[in-house]
């Protein structure tokens, strides 16, 4: 095994851990950070040295650069990967890390400002004839000004935080009488979130799936793409299930090569350099619209490793080592779906953090999880509230839908429970939405828009009052059981978890 | 009194035995009068149980309800299946609450998460609708909105704006009218 030297991991959770794994494969020490609420978390357990960043707000730990670099400086580290989220799009980041001697694993702060942000990536595919969405030529300032932008191109219409990601920062507005609601409330989250409530308008495309081109570049002019991923099915804007390859495009398949062409065209004009993904809409008919880029590695790029069979986190620390020549474009095989294990409510998709007192992960053949939990934890209140990703492989989509059936069956995310069995803490997942919409029949068949959840009422209907025979048996032992004392190794003896003593002690002191 | 007798949803259940530990065995009598023998094996989340049927594994978490019991929220192992809101209700202990005249005393609104007050849009005495925003709370950087469970009269408002609530808290009393 060839040595590099250490790389510094500026993230947490699942994607710290996952590029962990792939940095010690290729002899990179792995250096993590970690703040107030994540001293014992499991990202911190994969490092060779963990350093303590500050507290657990985000501007003063994941986004507090100065503390970092220092760190980074004390830890001898050579790299900086950002992972997604927090200061992976940051151009202010990649120049002071780079002031600071040190390679930052992604594209230069040039073409992160050049595509990075909203507006200005708006520009940048105008002047190369690349489609998009009819939007704003700028930032809105006024409710006034983004209603009659509006009344130009029609209701709905979406306004959106130029510094957003992630769903924050966004609305839909469907007619004049909401628009300046809308606008407040969305300001308000932008701000909250970014520090920034600069908004733009676009008009809202009906029908819309959501399919983006993963693509790769050297830096020096030269990308490739590694085909692309259909994210339609989304809760409150956010992606929930990802798949490749696009079923859309299976239906439109003139499209496919034109949308891999304009994006690697794009990549090469802002001499991108590492893991990008360009976002498109892709209406009804298979026309599609530029919506933005992304200049970091994203939540769903396993599933391009599934069917390129390419480490992406492998290309990116190669390529920052100068040790990378960007091959052609990878053949695609197979059919590869993965999922997004949240701690939301399953019928509201309201967050809904909390002790996690049991996790178990599907394994089995063509099974992956990158998960932020490898035993009991707690999901916080600061931070992102995914659990895991599990995602599938299969020669074709249909049997993946199978594949990812069984293993979300055996999936188990449980909260520790008190001693009258009741749960502690407000965990809740959205593991039975996750299996409805495995067996909905719009899935199955691959004609998923956008609007999927809205469409569909039962994926998140309440659960089922009348039990099966065998589920009202071992509820009542269970509870008659569970009135007369506590279950198995619920007493505090010395082998039993920190959570199972909580609950022990919770449920005596009630 | 050995045999307890007793309902989960239109499920009725004669336990012939009393039901002791962590493991055991016990028959229990069905309506139709088919007796089923079940032996179980209990852990911290749930339990496996066995009848001639097989083996079927459940994940159940109670809940405290509104009126002071536990509803239980049962889940399937490997194979898939939930219902939610169940409990064993014994013989008698329905018919008895019912001749108490036990008040049903409206519908608690409680704070799904840790987050901050932003707006409150109701106040006590309001009649608001089923789906009608009564609050905005912000929380994991996300405006949401609350809104009414269900309809009545507003008797309480526990919070006010800019106000930092723990999970759970109270937020306000809808009271049936």
């Amino acid at each position: 095994m060839k040595k590099h030297a250490p790389v510094l991991i500026a993230n947490r959770g699942e994607i710290a851990i996952r590029i962990s794994k792939t940095a010690r494969a290729l002899g990179f020490p792995v250096v993590a950070i970690y703040s107030d609420a994540d001293r014992f978390a499991e990202h911190v357990r994969y490092a060779d040295q963990a350093y303590y960043v500050g507290a657990a707000a985000p501007k003063e730990s994941y986004l507090n650069v100065e503390r970092i670099l220092e760190v980074a400086k004390r830890s001898g580290a050579r790299y900086v990967h950002p992972g997604y989220g927090f200061l992976s799009e940051r151009p202010h980041f990649v120049e002071a890390c780079e002031k600071a001697g040190l390679i930052f694993v992604g594209p230069s702060a040039e073409s992160m400002r050049l595509m990075g942000d909203k507006i200005q990536a708006r520009q940048t595919v105008d002047s190369l004839k690349v489609p998009r969405v009819p939007g704003s030529a700028g930032v809105v300032k006024t409710w006034q000004e983004a209603a009659s932008f509006a009344k130009q191109v029609g209701y709905p219409v979406l306004l959106k935080a130029a510094a957003g990601g992630g769903g924050k920062g966004m609305r839909r507005v469907d007619s004049e009488a909401e628009i300046s609601s809308a606008f407040d409330g969305a300001t308000r989250e932008a701000v909250g979130a970014f520090g920034d409530g600069s908004m733009y308008v676009e008009k809202l495309i009906l029908e819309p799936h959501h399919v983006e081109i993963q693509v790769f570049g050297d830096g020096k002019g030269k990308a490739i793409h590694l085909g692309e991923r259909e994210c339609s099915i989304q809760r409150r804007h956010q992606k929930v299930w990802e798949e490749s390859p696009a079923p859309i495009l299976n239906r439109y398949p003139q499209t496919r090569p034109a949308m891999f062409e304009a994006a690697v065209r794009v990549a090469e004009h802002v001499r991108y350099a590492g893991a990008g993904t360009f976002e498109f809409i892709v209406d009804g008919k298979g026309s599609f619209y530029f919506l933005e880029m992304n200049t970091r590695l994203q939540v769903e790029h396993p599933v391009t490793e599934w069917v390129t069979g390419v480490d992406l986190v492998a290309w990116q620390l190669l390529l920052a080592a100068g040790e990378l020549k960007l091959p052609a474009s990878p053949e695609r095989r197979g059919s590869a779906i993965e999922v997004r294990l949240y701690a939301e409510d399953p019928h509201t998709f309201l967050p809904a953090p909390g002790p996690l007192g049991l996790i178990e992960l599907p394994t089995g053949s063509f099974v992956r999880s990158d998960s932020a939990f490898g035993s009991e934890g707690e999901v916080t209140v600061h931070y992102d509230p995914m659990i895991s990703k599990i995602s599938v492989w299969a020669p074709t989509r249909e049997e993946a839908v199978d594949r990812l059936r069984v293993a979300l069956d055996e999936t188990r995310v449980e909260s520790p429970r008190k001693i009258d069995g009741t749960r502690q803490g407000s965990l809740r997942t959205n593991l039975s939405f996750l299996r409805r919409l495995v067996r909905n029949e719009t899935v199955r068949g691959g004609d998923t828009t956008t609007d999927l959840i809205a469409k569909n009422p039962d994926l998140t209907a309440a659960e089922a009052t009348e039990p099966s025979l065998e589920a009202a048996l071992a509820l009542s032992i269970h509870q008659l059981l569970t009135e007369q004392g506590p279950a198995v190794n619920a007493a505090p003896v010395a082998a039993a978890s920190n959570w199972s003593r909580a609950s022990w002690r919770e449920g005596v002191q009630k | 009194m050995s045999r307890i007798h007793g309902k989960v949803g239109a499920i009725e259940l004669e336990w012939m035995s009393p039901l002791r530990g962590n493991s055991g065995q016990a028959q229990a009598r069905l309506k139709d009068g088919r007796v089923i023998s079940v032996s179980w094996n209990r852990d911290r989340e749930g339990l496996w149980i066995e009848t001639d049927n097989g083996v079927f594994g459940f994940d159940i978490a109670g809940e405290a309800t509104d009126e002071g019991g536990i509803a239980y929220h049962v889940k399937r192992r490997i194979a898939g299946g939930e219902w939610s809101g169940l409990s064993f209700k014994r013989a008698g202990e329905e018919s008895a609450a019912a001749a108490a005249g036990v008040q049903k005393r409206g519908v608690r609104v409680r704070a799904q998460m840790p987050g901050k007050i932003i707006r409150v849009s109701v106040k006590v005495g309001d009649m608001v609708e089923k789906g009608q925003s009564l609050l905005v709370m912000e929380a994991m950087k996300m405006e949401n909105e609350i809104r009414a469970a269900a309809s009545g009269k507003i008797s309480a408002v526990k919070v006010t704006e800019g106000q930092a609530v723990e999970t759970g808290a109270d937020l306000c009393l809808i009271e049936p009218v």
